[in-house]
Order: C-alpha cells, then structure tokens, then sequence
C-alpha cells in the first residue's frame, strides 16, 4: 500500500483506495499513475520477492548449507547469460513473443546452471565444494557474457546492462500475465515438496532411509527453483540478496525448521522486503529511482551481517 | 541359516564399491539371515566394510552381487516408501538440521506412514509417545536437538527409527561418540527394544565386550574372511573371538 502511495507523485491512502474500488474519476492523472505504474510495481515486488525467498529457502535446504540462494550457486548468472545471449546477440522478437522469449531464455539458462550444480553434487557430497563450484559457475557464465558484451554493439550493451540493474517497475500488464502465473506454478510445484524438505534437513541417506525418492526430490526442487529464479531475473534482471537472507530472517522470526511454517513464511517475508526495498528506491522527495538491485544489496548486506552476528552459530539454526 | 524364520536373508551377497570399472569389494559370498525379534552385532575391526554391508542392507547402495530378501522379496523391487516402512535406519551421519526439537526429530520417523502434508493422525502420535516412552528420552520432548549431549541425541535418534516402526531396524556404530556410560546405556536400551517390540535388530560394532553380552547372535566379520555366525558362546567356543580380536587376550592376562 505504502509503495502506491509513495513515490515522486505522493497520493495518499484515501485516495488510492477511491482509485482502486472505481471510485474516482476514471481520467486523471493518479488514475493512470496506480494503475499503468505504481500497482503492476507492488506486484511485480511482491511476487518477485515471494519467489525468490522461497527459491532461496530450497537450495539452503536441498544443499545444507546456509550460503546457498540463487544467486551464490550461479543460477541467477545462468539466467543471465540466457537473456544476454537473447538480447546480446539480437535475436531480437517483438511483442509479446518477446516476453515468453526472455522467460524462456532465462529459466533455460538457469535450469542448465542448476542441472550443473545438481549433477556436481551427487559426486561431491560436500556442500562446501558445491558452493565453490556454483561460483565457479557463476564466473564462467559472467566471463561469456563479458565477452559477448565485447562484440556487440553499444545500444544492445546498454540494454543489457539496463536489465542487470533489475528493477521492479518495467512490467507492464501483459508481461504480469506472463510473471504471476509462472510464479505461482513455480511455489506450487516447490510447496509440494514441503514434506521432503523436511526430511532433507536430516541429510540425504536419512531423508532415503525414511522413503524418499532423492532423484524424484531434486528434481522437482531444481524444476521449481529455477521457474523461479528464472522468471524473476528474466523480467527484473538479478536481484541480489533476498533468496539468501529471507530464509535466515524467516528461521529466526519463526524459530522453526518446518517447512510447512517456512515456507508461507518465505513467501510472505521476501514479499515484504521487496516492496520495502522497492518504496526505498523510489524515495518520495528524490525524482530518480534507484537500481533495485543496489538497494537489495545496500540494506541486504548489513542485515545478513548483523543477523550473524548476533546468532554466532547461524549453522546450527539453517535447515 | 533357516530361512523361513528369517526376516530378511542376504544371498551370495557381496558388497563394495565400484568406481568405473574397477570393483572394491569389501565382502563377498555372504549368506546369512536376520531371524525375527532378534539382535545380532555385526563385529569386526574398522574397515572390514560394517558401514558398507549396513548402507547396502538399508537399500542407500548397491550390492556388487548377489541379492537382500526382505520378507521374501528383493529389495531393490520394493517402493521407497514400503521399504522404509519395513526397515528404519540409524546412521553416524552427524545431523545438523535446523531447529529442530527432540519431539519434532522423532516425528520424522512418521515419514513414510504419512500423506504428502506430513500431518500425523492419533495413531502417528500414539507411535510417537510410544517410541518416546520406551527410549525414556520424555524429559528431552522440548529439547532443540543441538543442546542435548551426544548420547541424549543418539537415544532420540534410535526413538526416531523406533517410530517408524519397521520390523528391522539397522544401526551402523551406535555407540560410537559415546563415553563407556552412554555406551552401555544405549546398548541395554536396543536389547530392551528387541525384548519388547520383537523387532530386529542388526548393528555394526567395534565393542566386543558389549557385543557379546547383549547381542542374540555375533556376525564376525574379519579382514579377507567370510563372515562367521553364531551364538556369542558358540564363537567364543570355537575360538574365533580370540583369533578376530588377539588384543582381548593380551588385556585379560
């Protein structure tokens, strides 16, 4: 509500909920304001920010380890270069092909990224070298995108780069007719999985040895994650941060590992931090908007930093 | 070994591991059965291959050759689930889940018996209070499972296996991280177990001594040999305790 009202243009709470119950006058400029803006903003906020805490709480949860989230395991890189190889080389499709294009794109190259990961680890079965190699990952997608943005030309640069900024208030209603629903399979198909998460915090030869198919599970956490994570990268570029922290604060809130609790609350927490993230770029009384993306990673930083700070022991408490 | 007693038989069993095509086999020709309601210790010296004949029996590896009958059925043909309703599993795996208490860790054990959103019916809880109860562990419900001691956890542990109430259960190294009083006391809490819920009971252990004063039946597993089974008084007799662990005698004079 707060991220209607606030912004260049302040419009106060009476007023928005006038607009929103067609109550106002259908042509003015607050009008047009909420509805062709600020509304497809909050949402697009909302949903981005479920979607990522939640894809943050299943590779925390599928990996055991409490540095995993989307964008650390290089999935958010591989998405990346999915819609640097779109955009960069200038496959360029118009319409609203071009939106399932970027979707496509994205959560192809995120997928394949996971897969990587995915298969790494059933060799390894330390975390630890995973996350290294998920980084790994991360920089060997970057190096490609680096050097496709070296060949191409200024104007498909600067689009790119425009995109890895990430931002929240580029959709329009027809792209959230793409982004909602997506999402929602995505929380779907990883909801479904909330009994075997639970048993993967015991680790993986416990969760087989109380009957869970482990190939079935991760393969359905990887499907899921990357809708996910794909999706919101694919449409408001790779948002720092939240996948990693939201789980942690969802923990310490809820004091619990049950993902049947961990899960709303993901979905509700990286919501709520979202919007927060985006009412401070767009700071009434300042005209520009800020790259959300930095202000992910601005206040994100300290949080997770003074979260671990004050647990000490933050391994013991992630699951 | 008489079969139709048997809970699960383990035939021209071998196990290992393979990298490539390279074969390691640690056992080999093993042919030996679980009766029911009893606890037999699988004793050898570490590195024989305890852990890996236990992994395999649980259905986590598979076996080189030769076949594992659970109720008379192969067990790489049952579902995942059906198995674990049958067999439940106690690991040295250190567990590091969350926050996790004591009763939670135990509900786990409800896993397989549940539907997809894992809530318990009265007869979940009843199994839960039940393995609870048994493991005397009542005074630890609340306890997050990282603030209890080792042996605390690993009697928790064996109450989560207990409430997934399988006819067999498998320990690899119960007893490890323990001191000699936690030892015991686990040991004298699975022979309980074994005397009043008839399940089975197959651990792996290092701890003679133990072994054989609480197990129905020894597997003695030595380095290059095939494993020899008997009655604790029937091994001692024929001198293959003394011949597997030479460091006992030397301890007694």
């Amino acid at each position: 509500m707060l991220s209607i009202s606030l912004g260049s243009v302040v419009i106060p709470f009476g007023e928005i909920l006038d607009i929103l119950l067609g109550n106002g006058l259908k042509d003015s400029a607050k009008y047009h304001i909420i509805y062709s803006y600020r509304l497809p903003k909050a949402l697009t906020s909302m949903f981005a920010g479920a979607a990522l805490g939640f894809a943050g709480l299943q590779m925390q949860t599928l990996f055991r380890n409490p540095l995993a989230g989307p964008f650390v395991l290089g999935i958010s890189s591989g998405a990346s270069l999915g819609v640097a190889l779109l955009v960069l080389l200038g496959i360029g499709v118009n319409g609203a092909l071009a939106y399932w294009g970027m979707a496509i794109a994205s959560i192809i190259g995120s997928s394949a990224v996971l897969l990587l990961v995915v298969l790494v680890s059933v060799r390894l079965k330390d975390s630890m070298s995973l996350l290294l190699v998920g980084l790994m990952f991360g920089a060997f997608t970057s190096a490609i995108v680096s050097i496709m943005q070296y060949f191409s030309t200024a104007e498909d640069i600067q689009n790119f780069l425009f995109w890895t900024f990430g931002a929240t208030g580029n959709l329009s209603w027809e792209e959230l007719q793409i982004f909602i629903p997506v999402i929602i399979i995505g929380i779907l198909l990883g909801y479904w999985q909330a009994k075997p998460l639970n048993a993967l915090l015991m680790g993986e030869n416990y969760a087989q040895s109380m009957g869970l198919r482990i190939q079935y599970v991760r393969l359905f956490l990887v499907i899921s994650t990357s809708i996910l994570a794909g999706i919101v990268t694919a449409f408001c570029g790779p948002i720092a941060f939240l996948g990693l922290a939201v789980p942690h604060i969802s923990r310490i809130i809820f004091k619990t590992s049950n993902h049947f609790i961990l899960v709303p609350a993901t979905l509700l927490l990286g919501a709520c931090l979202l919007l927060i993230c985006d009412l401070i770029a767009q700071l009434p009384g300042i005209d520009l908007i800020l790259p959300i993306n930095a202000v992910t990673s601005l206040f994100g930083a300290p949080v997770v930093i003074w979260l671990i700070l004050r647990r000490k022991n933050i391994s013991k408490h992630f699951g | 070994m008489d079969n139709h007693n048997s809970i699960l038989t383990l035939s021209q069993l071998s196990v290992g591991y393979k990298n490539g095509q390279e074969k390691n086999v640690l056992m080999e020709n093993l042919n030996l059965g679980i009766p029911k309601g009893k606890f037999i210790a699988l004793l050898g010296a570490n590195g024989v291959g305890k852990s890996t004949l236990i992994r395999t029996i649980a259905n986590l590896q598979k076996p080189l050759a030769g076949n594992i009958l659970l109720k008379g059925k192969n067990i790489i043909e049952y579902d995942r689930k059906k198995f674990a309703q049958e067999v439940s599993l106690v690991l040295t795996d250190r567990i590091q889940g969350g926050n996790l208490n004591v009763r939670e860790l135990v509900e786990m054990g409800r896993y397989p018996h549940t539907n997809w959103t894992g809530k318990l019916q009265f007869n979940d809880h009843e199994k839960v209070e039940e393995a609870i109860h048994l493991c005397a562990i009542n005074y630890l419900k609340d306890a997050n499972i990282f603030e209890i001691s080792d042996g605390q956890l690993q009697k928790a542990m064996i109450a989560r296996a207990l409430a997934q109430d399988g006819d067999l259960m498998l320990l690899d190294e119960p007893t490890v991280h323990l001191d000699a009083n936690n030892r015991f006391a686990v040991m004298e809490l699975l022979r309980k177990l074994v005397d009043e819920t008839k399940k089975s009971l197959l651990i792996s252990t290092h701890q003679v001594e133990m072994a054989i004063k609480m197990s129905d039946e020894l597997w003695l597993a030595n380095c290059g040999e095939n494993i020899k089974s008997g009655t604790p008084q029937e091994l001692i007799k024929a001198k293959e305790i003394e011949r597997a662990f030479p460091f006992l005698q030397k301890l007694n004079n």
